[in-house]
C-alpha cells in the first residue's frame, strides 16, 4: 500500500467519523474541569479514560501533589511485536483542566457553542480539542493500520493541573517515558494556517519571585521623619526590575502585583510585589536570576537621620528551567517537516512564550509540542460587543488536517 | 480686667475640681466603657447619651444632629441663651479609632495617677473636662463674660467629613474658639500650630498583556506607579515640614499578566497656606511617564494649616499667663495632625491641644496622667471665664 493510499483512507476515515469526534468534544466542554474543581477534573479524567479502555487501554489514576487538585490519568496500551522484540514506546501528553472557575463560565455566558468554523467553549483549544486529535490518532490507526497500532506501547499522560504549573506531572512523564520511549508528544494548540503548521521546540522558563520590603512604620504626621517608607523602596526596587527587561535577549520582567501600607497616615513598614521572569536561553535564564537575586543588597531608602535603611528580600517562589533548542527535539520537528512534505503540507518552528508540560521532561525525552487544535482567545471567557474581546475557540475544519499530520509523522517515527 | 479672677477664685475652683476627683473619674470612665469607632456610626449612640445628660445638668439645651455616614453630632448651648453678649465654642469629639471589642485586650485601668484605656487621652478625657470647667463655674456661680457653646462630633478621627460645615458655621459666630484635643508629648504643650492634612488618591491605568507570550503589548500600571511614588517622594522638604507619605499602594492581577491597573494613597502634611497651594497643584498635576497610561487622581488638603495668626497668639498668651497665676507653666508647639482646630482658625480666634496630658493617641500605651488633668480643667475653666478677645 502505497502511502498516497494509505493517507487516502485515514482522511476519508477521519472525516466520516468527524461529527461524533465533535460530539466528544462537546461532552468534554459540558464538564467544567477549573484547575480547582477536583471533582470536574476527575469526572472529565473519568469520561477520557473510558473512551480509550474502549481502545484497549489500560486506565490508571494517580493523585495529584497537591490535595485540592484531581488526579493525573495514565492510559497504557502496551505493544507487541511480532519479531518479539520490545515494542517503541511513545507519550502522547495533554491535560485536563482549564482556566476557567463555574462561576465565570456562568457569568460571562461561556459554553459549548458552534458559529460556522468557530467552536466556542471553556477549553476548547486548551487543551480539549488536543485530547480529541489524540483519541482521533488512536482510533484511525487501530482501525486502519491495526498491525502498526498493535506494535507500539501508546502512554497517554493526561495532567490534572497544568495550569497551576504543577511539577509532579512533569516527573510523573520522565518516570513512565524516559529511556525507552522514541518521543513525547505535546497537544498543546498549534497553528494553522491552509496549509501550513506550526509546531513548538522552544519554550521560555520562567521564575516567579517574591519581593519584601521591609520598612519602618511611624505616624506620619507626628513622626514622618523616624519612618522608612517600605513603599518608597519598593518603587526602586521595581524600576531597577524594569531596567533588567533586554527585548534583545529575550529576557523580560513583569512586576504583576504590588501591595504596601495599612492606613494613609502612617509610613509603612512593609510593601511586597510578585514577580514573573521569562527567558529562552539558559543562559539568560540563570543571568536573570543572578540580577535579581542582586537587589537583596538593595537599600536605598531609610529614615531621615540614617539609622535604619529599608531591607529588600528577594526569593524564588516558583521556578521552571527553558526548553531550549536542543537535538532531541529538532530531529522530531524534521520527522514533522518530512510528514507535512508527504502530506503536502508545510510546517513551521515556533519558539513560544507561554510554559507547558514539556518544559519538565524535554531534556530527558525528545519532546515536541504545540500538535493540538488550532484556535484561539486561549484563557479568555468575555466577548466584547466592538470584537476587541472574544472567547476561546477551536476551528472545526483543523481536526482532520492536524490529525493526519500527527499521524504521517508518528508512522514515520515508528518506520525510522 | 480679669476682675473675677482674683486669687481666691482661683482657689475655689482647683478646691472645687480636686473635690470632683471621683466624679470626673467615674464619668471618664462610663465614656471609655462605651466603646465609640468613628467607622461604626451606630456605637455613637451610647456615649453621646451620656453626655447628652451630663449637659442637661449644666441647664444646657442639648440638640442631636443626625449623620448621614457618620454617628452624628452633638451641639449644647445654654437654655437660657443672652442675645447681647460673645460667645466662644468647645470642641470635642466622642470617636475614637479603635474598633468595637478593644476594650478585651486594652482594658480600661485606673492606677494611682494614670488611666489607661482606648480613647482615654484622645479625647474622652477632654469631654470631662469640658463637662466639668463648666460645672464648676455653674456650682461657684461665676460669671462668664462670653457664653460658651459646646460642639461635639463623632467623625473627628475620619476627617470631621460631615461635621465641618457645622463646625464652619459656628466659627464664624464665636469670639473663640478652644480644642479639647491632647496636649502636644509628655510635656503637654498646647498646640499653637497644626499642619494641614491632605489625602490624594492615584489609579494609574495601564494595559493588560500575558507576560510571557506578549509583554511587549501591556503597559505596566504598577511601573507607572513606582515613577509616580519616586516623584511624590521627592516632594518631602524635611527643612520645611512638608511631608508627602505614600501610606497604601495596591495593584496587578496575577504574576503572569502586567499590571493594567494600581492604586496609591497619599498623606500629604503642610505647615502652610503656601505650601498647601503649592503641594496640592504638583500632585494634582502630576505628568505620567510611560506612553499610553492615564492617571486619575482625587482628593484635597481637607483641613487646612493651623497658623499662628495674631488672634490665635493672644489666645495663647492669655493661656499662658492664666497658668501661669495658679503655678503652671506652660509652652507651645507644632502638631504634626490635624484637628478640628484647623478650620475654626480660618474664621475665630483659635487654641488647641487643651485637653489631657498623657502619650499614645491611636496606640496600645495610650494613657493620661490624672493630677495635670485637673490642672488642665482648672486652666480651662479659667479660660472659659476670661474676657472676650479683641476683634
Amino acid at each position: 500500500m502505497s502511502d498516497r493510499v494509505t493517507y487516502e483512507g485515514f482522511q476519508a476515515y477521519l472525516e466520516r467519523h468527524l461529527p461524533s469526534y465533535l460530539d466528544l468534544l462537546r461532552q468534554m466542554v459540558t464538564i467544567n474541569s477549573y484547575t480547582a474543581n477536583r471533582k470536574g477534573v476527575n469526572a472529565l479524567g473519568k469520561m477520557t479514560a473510558d473512551l480509550f479502555v474502549e481502545l484497549g487501554f489500560t486506565a490508571e489514576t494517580i493523585p495529584s501533589a497537591h490535595p485540592q487538585y484531581g488526579e493525573h490519568v495514565v492510559l497504557t496500551r502496551t505493544g507487541r511485536r511480532k519479531d518479539g522484540r520490545a515494542a517503541p514506546k511513545i507519550g502522547l501528553v495533554s491535560h485536563l483542566d482549564t482556566v476557567f472557575p463555574p462561576d465565570e463560565e456562568i457569568a460571562n455566558d461561556f459554553k459549548w457553542r458552534r458559529k460556522g468554523n468557530k467552536i466556542y467553549g471553556p477549553g476548547t483549544s486548551d487543551i480539549k480539542g488536543g485530547t480529541v486529535i489524540i483519541y482521533m490518532m488512536m482510533a484511525a490507526l487501530q482501525t486502519m493500520m491495526p498491525d502498526v497500532f498493535d506494535a507500539v506501547t501508546w502512554v497517554v499522560l493526561l495532567d490534572a493541573a497544568e495550569e497551576a504549573e504543577a511539577e509532579d506531572f512533569g516527573q510523573l512523564c520522565i518516570q513512565r517515558l524516559a529511556g525507552n520511549a522514541l518521543a513525547c508528544l505535546v497537544f498543546e494548540g498549534g497553528k494553522m494556517k491552509r496549509d501550513t503548521f506550526w509546531a513548538v521546540v522552544v519554550r521560555k522558563g520562567m521564575v516567579v519571585y517574591e519581593v519584601e520590603v521591609e520598612g519602618k512604620a511611624s505616624h506620619a504626621g507626628s513622626a514622618h521623619e523616624r519612618g522608612a517608607n517600605a513603599i518608597v523602596q519598593m518603587a526602586d526596587v521595581i524600576r531597577h526590575i524594569d531596567e533588567f527587561t533586554n527585548y534583545e535577549r529575550d529576557l523580560t520582567f513583569n512586576v504583576g502585583t504590588v501591595t504596601g501600607g495599612t492606613v494613609s497616615n502612617r509610613v509603612p513598614h512593609y510593601a511586597a510585589a510578585s514577580v514573573e521572569m521569562r527567558a529562552f536561553l539558559p543562559t539568560v535564564y540563570e543571568d536573570g536570576i543572578a540580577r535579581m537575586m542582586a537587589l537583596n543588597k538593595l537599600s536605598s531608602v531609610g529614615t531621615a537621620n540614617g539609622d535604619y535603611g529599608c531591607q529588600v528580600t528577594v526569593e524564588i517562589r516558583r521556578q521552571t528551567q527553558p526548553w531550549p533548542q536542543n537535538e532531541a527535539t529538532e530531529k522530531l520537528f524534521s520527522v514533522w517537516q518530512a510528514a507535512a512534505k508527504a502530506l503536502g503540507f508545510k510546517v513551521l518552528r515556533e519558539e513560544r512564550g507561554g510554559l507547558s508540560d514539556g518544559n519538565y521532561f524535554w531534556h530527558q525525552v525528545p519532546t515536541i509540542d504545540g500538535l493540538g487544535i488550532a484556535g484561539g482567545n486561549a484563557h479568555c471567557s468575555e466577548r466584547s460587543p466592538d470584537g476587541s474581546k472574544d472567547q476561546e475557540y477551536c476551528l472545526a475544519s483543523a481536526f482532520v488536517p492536524k490529525t493526519m499530520l500527527n499521524i504521517a509523522a508518528v508512522l514515520k517515527l515508528v518506520r525510522e | 480686667m480679669n476682675n473675677t479672677l482674683s486669687p481666691n477664685t482661683i482657689t475655689r475652683i482647683q478646691t472645687y475640681l480636686t473635690q470632683q476627683r471621683q466624679e470626673m473619674l467615674a464619668l471618664l470612665e462610663k465614656l471609655v466603657l462605651v466603646e465609640s469607632p468613628s467607622l461604626r456610626p451606630e456605637s455613637q449612640a451610647g456615649i453621646q447619651s451620656i453626655l447628652q445628660a451630663a449637659l442637661k445638668t449644666l441647664d444646657y439645651e442639648v440638640e442631636r444632629i443626625p449623620g448621614q455616614t457618620s454617628g452624628g453630632q452633638l451641639y449644647a448651648a445654654p437654655q437660657h441663651l443672652p442675645a447681647d453678649r460673645p460667645q466662644q465654642l468647645l470642641i470635642g469629639h466622642c470617636d475614637t479609632v479603635w474598633p468595637v471589642g478593644t476594650l478585651k485586650e486594652m482594658p480600661l485601668i485606673m492606677e494611682e495617677n494614670i488611666v489607661r484605656g482606648p480613647g482615654v487621652y484622645d479625647m474622652k478625657a477632654g469631654l470631662v473636662q469640658m463637662i466639668y470647667a463648666l460645672k464648676a463655674i455653674q456650682m461657684l456661680q461665676l460669671k462668664t463674660a462670653v457664653t460658651p457653646l459646646i460642639f461635639i462630633n463623632s467623625d473627628e478621627e475620619i476627617g470631621s467629613i460631615e461635621s465641618t460645615p457645622h463646625i464652619r458655621r459656628l466659627a464664624k459666630m464665636v469670639n473663640r474658639a478652644f480644642i479639647l484635643e491632647p496636649a502636644l508629648g509628655p510635656t503637654g504643650k498646647l498646640k499653637t500650630a497644626r499642619k494641614g492634612v491632605g489625602q490624594y488618591e492615584i489609579v494609574v491605568h495601564g494595559r493588560a498583556a500575558h507576560a510571557g507570550l506578549d509583554p511587549e503589548k501591556g503597559v505596566s500600571a504598577i511601573l507607572e506607579m513606582a515613577h509616580i511614588i519616586q516623584t511624590l517622594f521627592a516632594l518631602n522638604e524635611p527643612e520645611t515640614g512638608v511631608s508627602v507619605n505614600v501610606g497604601i499602594i495596591e495593584g496587578g492581577l496575577q504574576p503572569n499578566v502586567i499590571a493594567p491597573q494600581s492604586r496609591a494613597v497619599v498623606d500629604v502634611r503642610v505647615p502652610t497656606h503656601e505650601d498647601a497651594a503649592r503641594i496640592e497643584q504638583a500632585i494634582l498635576t502630576l505628568p505620567s511617564v510611560l506612553p499610553d497610561v492615564t492617571l486619575t487622581i482625587n482628593g484635597r488638603i481637607n483641613r487646612p494649616p493651623l497658623e499662628r495668626t495674631p488672634a490665635n497668639q493672644a489666645l495663647w498668651q492669655t493661656a499662658q499667663s492664666l497658668g501661669q497665676r495658679f503655678g503652671l507653666t506652660l509652652d507651645e508647639g507644632l502638631a504634626g495632625g490635624g484637628s478640628d482646630g484647623n478650620t475654626t482658625s480660618l474664621y475665630t480666634a483659635t487654641l488647641d491641644g487643651l485637653g489631657a496630658v498623657g502619650d499614645g493617641a491611636h496606640a496600645r500605651h495610650e494613657f493620661i496622667y490624672i493630677d495635670k488633668w485637673l490642672e488642665r480643667c482648672t486652666l480651662l475653666a479659667l479660660l472659659l471665664l476670661s474676657p472676650p478677645a479683641e476683634q
